[in-house]
């Protein structure tokens, strides 16, 4: 099994779309224009943990992404209310807000004293249940040395591998929203995939969603 | 060696999470910020300071003598409005106030004045605790210190909210609460405190709780104001923690120990409570 089939399997939250019988991201995007509270929370449940993992890729930190998870929604809650969303232009909601993601995640990265570790702490010292410690502290050990062996692209190419391969966008979503075209989505991880082919990061970029 | 992608985790406390970025941004909304009440109130202030102006300049020049009381009259015009205008900030939400020193907005008009009530024992608070002595205020008698409430209104009125300091172990009626810093602890590079915070009573027009958050706990040391924000990389056990955000209606109580981050060679000053409905009360964690 290759990583990137692991890290499929284990999302957990519902997909996009209509799934479960509940409305279309494209319907709650709509509501959500009018800063519909209800609309914001589906949404927010719907995604956050496709952000929150997404930023964790970045950031090599659960509670760093944790912290820029939080900040996403809240930027997209703030500019609802505000009147200042623009329309939907794909199916999901999730490339939006991944692209929204990516400057969260580095402002994040950028201040980490902001972060809440407190809220794991809390969270541990009244007594609920954590992952294994000793697991999460090893995912970040070994996301930060993907992010290490990553930094040898260009900061676009990085952004396609995470949103194509790592985060199971296609193609045209990702050009969507980077608001460039599909084939320069596909000749940037062509050319991150040349990069990396001899490198530990190999098999990372053989599974992707190229629809 | 071929690296593999860290299996994904799944979002904690995601309802917890939507539900405080839906709360800040109603409490944000729904009080008029403190810089905008400050201008719309300067604004006012101004304008009646002109009329008044005007309305003296009239009256000197027909007697032809200075009006030694116009002055006084005056600055009494412009003190009404500026408190008239201020009480607007949603009464059920309670928001940590800012770390500047205007804070004087905030302060609805009617706010009950902050009295002292010395603490028996640390572990002696309990949720029924509030009800009783929001049915006693004449405690207030037993402070150790100035009661607030001997403050004149006038005097109040042309101040921020009162900054009281107390010995730790001392519980303050603030307006609305109760407050409770009784304990302290250090570890590592954690202070924590044990507070409590009680209902004792609604502002005006509120709903039948009020918003209490951990965020309006904070530290005085020497390097500077800590917040709950602040990361701590060398946690220690603390027996209960105070919650993080609640909804409390009268006679209830958040207790709990708060962390805080604070290198070893850092004195802590005080224990702080600020929040926007005018409580600005300090604990000396050293008596």
């Amino acid at each position: 099994m290759t990583a990137l089939r692991g890290r499929v399997s284990q999302v957990v939250e519902v997909n996009v779309g209509t799934a479960g019988g509940g409305e279309s991201d494209a319907e709650l995007w709509h509501r959500l224009r009018s800063a519909d509270e209800d609309a914001f929370r589906d949404l927010f449940l719907r995604h956050s943990t496709a952000v929150y993992n997404f930023c964790f890729r970045r950031t090599a930190s659960w509670s760093v992404a944790e912290d820029a998870t939080q900040a996403t929604f809240a930027s997209l809650w703030r500019r609802a209310s505000g009147g200042d969303i623009d329309p939907l232009k794909l199916e999901s909601a999730r490339p939006a807000l991944l692209t929204m993601a990516r400057n969260e995640c580095s402002n994040a990265n950028r201040s980490r004293n902001r972060h809440l570790q407190l809220v794991d702490r809390v969270r541990a010292e009244s007594g609920e249940s954590v992952d294994n410690t000793a697991a999460w502290v090893e995912a970040e050990s070994t996301m930060a040395l993907i992010r290490q062996a990553l930094a040898v692209l260009p900061a676009n190419q990085r952004d396609v591998v995470e949103l194509v391969a790592w985060s199971g966008l296609s193609l045209a979503d990702v050009a969507t929203a980077l608001k460039i075209s599909v084939g320069t989505v596909k000749s940037r991880l062509s050319r991150a995939r040349a990069r990396l082919a001899r490198s530990e990061l190999a098999g990372l970029l053989e599974n992707h969603n190229e629809a | 060696m071929r690296l593999e992608l860290p299996p994904e985790r799944r979002l904690p406390n995601p309802e917890w999470m939507v539900e405080r970025i839906l709360t800040e941004r109603s409490a944000t909304a729904g009080a008029p910020p403190a810089a905008r009440t400050w201008w719309l109130s300067g604004l006012v202030a101004a304008a009646v300071l002109i009329t008044a102006a005007v309305i003296g300049w009239a009256a000197l020049v027909p007697t032809g003598r200075p009006q030694v009381g116009a002055a006084p009259e005056t600055a009494a015009a412009t003190a009404g409005p500026s408190r008239v205008g201020s009480p607007t900030a949603g009464p059920s939400e309670i928001s940590p106030a800012p770390t500047s020193a205007a804070t004087g907005p905030e302060k609805p008009a009617t706010v009950p004045p902050t009295t002292l009530v010395p603490v028996p024992t640390r572990a002696a608070s309990t949720a029924t605790e509030p009800k009783s002595s929001a049915a006693g205020p004449e405690t207030s008698a037993a402070s150790p210190t100035p009661s607030p409430a001997e403050t004149s209104t006038e005097e109040r009125s042309a101040e921020p909210p009162l900054t009281t300091t107390v010995p730790i172990g001392v519980r303050v009626q603030a307006p609305y609460l109760d407050l409770t810093a009784s304990g302290t602890m250090t570890g590592g590079d954690v202070y924590a405190i044990l507070v409590e915070t009680c209902v004792r009573s609604l502002p005006p027009n509120a709903s039948s709780e009020l918003l209490l958050s951990r965020t309006s706990w904070t530290l005085s040391t020497s390097a500077g104001t800590v917040t709950t924000d602040a990361p701590i990389t060398d946690p220690i056990t603390l027996p209960s923690a105070y919650p993080g955000e609640g909804r409390y209606g009268i006679g209830d109580c958040a207790t709990g120990w708060i962390p805080f981050a604070v290198t070893p060679d850092t004195a802590v000053l005080a224990i702080s409570y600020r929040d926007s409905l005018g409580a600005n009360v300090k604990w000396n964690p050293n008596t």
